[in-house]
């Protein structure tokens, strides 16, 4: 591990303690604002998805997220959200061949983050406008700073 | 800022002022002195005020993808309040390291720099185009 990576691997670990004990913990992209984690959770890599409120109307750089629901980050719009992307909710996060399953975070009932599950049954997140990482559960980035998780859902990987 | 280098002196006119300055009376001198130590001081105060404010804005919100979260934090809002103080530092921070801290300028000038479906870094281009 070179040193930049070790330094951001401190960083993040002191936002999220629970990775220092997940095994599987790897940083996999360099920070960007180019896309966040609703974004990535959807499988895209170049858009700033959030549901955004008419306050936050003005910002440059993030698309409203979805179209047809409240303009509101509860994370009950949120689950209304991603069934419009063919996701139902599910009892586990255990790996399910021939489908890709989310994991829902929130702290007081309002969104905060979306990791996806990988074909490996790892799982991938995209921490804001920090790094990818790749972490073994969904509960290694549990914390003050996304809650907990909320739910999980899933959806037929050739959706 | 381009607005500002069409009222630089050249050197000649420099030299010029300077000698008119000499001819003043010590307590113009002092005066003058005085004012410009302040604004010096106050130059200071707000680059460190903003910088200070960017590192907690930043630890505060670091992972964050909430833009309603991450524009309300304590930190960012004192930023917005600074007006157009803060304005030379944020450019320089997102002409150097493209970043969301675009959004002050969008909450500062009330408007998005595009329409289109940009990106955030795309913004922080745009933005310094047009105030620099």
């Amino acid at each position: 591990m070179d040193q930049r990576t070790a330094i951001e691997r401190d960083t993040l670990i002191s936002y999220f303690p629970n990775l220092e004990a997940d095994g599987d913990f790897v940083i996999t992209s360099p920070s960007t604002y180019d896309y966040n984690c609703i974004a990535w959770a959807l499988g895209y890599n170049n858009k700033w998805l959030w549901p955004l409120d008419e306050d936050c109307d003005i910002l440059d750089g993030v698309e409203y997220w979805p179209d047809g629901l409240p303009r509101t980050e509860d994370i009950g719009n949120i689950i209304e959200a991603f069934k419009m992307e063919g996701y139902e909710l599910c009892s586990n996060c255990n790996f399910e061949q021939g489908y890709t399953k989310v994991a829902l975070y929130s702290i007081d009932c309002k969104a905060t983050h979306a990791a996806r599950q990988l074909d490996s049954g790892k799982w991938t997140s995209k921490l804001g406008p920090l790094n990818d990482i790749t972490h073994g559960t969904p509960f290694s980035i549990e914390g003050d700073m996304y809650g907990k998780v909320h739910c999980i859902m899933k959806r037929p990987e050739k959706y | 800022m381009n607005t500002a280098s069409t009222n630089i002196l050249s050197p000649n006119s420099l030299e010029m002022l300077w000698e008119l300055f000499q001819k003043q009376p010590t307590e113009i001198k002092k005066a003058f002195k005085d004012r410009l130590l302040h604004n010096e001081i106050v130059c200071n105060d707000n680059r460190n005020k903003f910088y200070s404010l960017l590192n907690q804005w930043r630890n505060n919100t670091a992972a964050l993808s909430s833009p309603k979260q991450i524009t309300s934090d304590e930190a960012f809002l004192q930023i917005v309040s600074m007006g157009k103080d803060a304005v030379p530092y944020i450019l320089d921070e997102i002409s150097d390291k493209p970043s969301n801290l675009v959004w002050a300028l969008n909450i500062m000038f009330k408007k998005k720099i595009s329409n289109s479906n940009i990106t955030i870094p795309q913004a922080c281009e745009l933005w310094t185009k047009e105030l620099r």
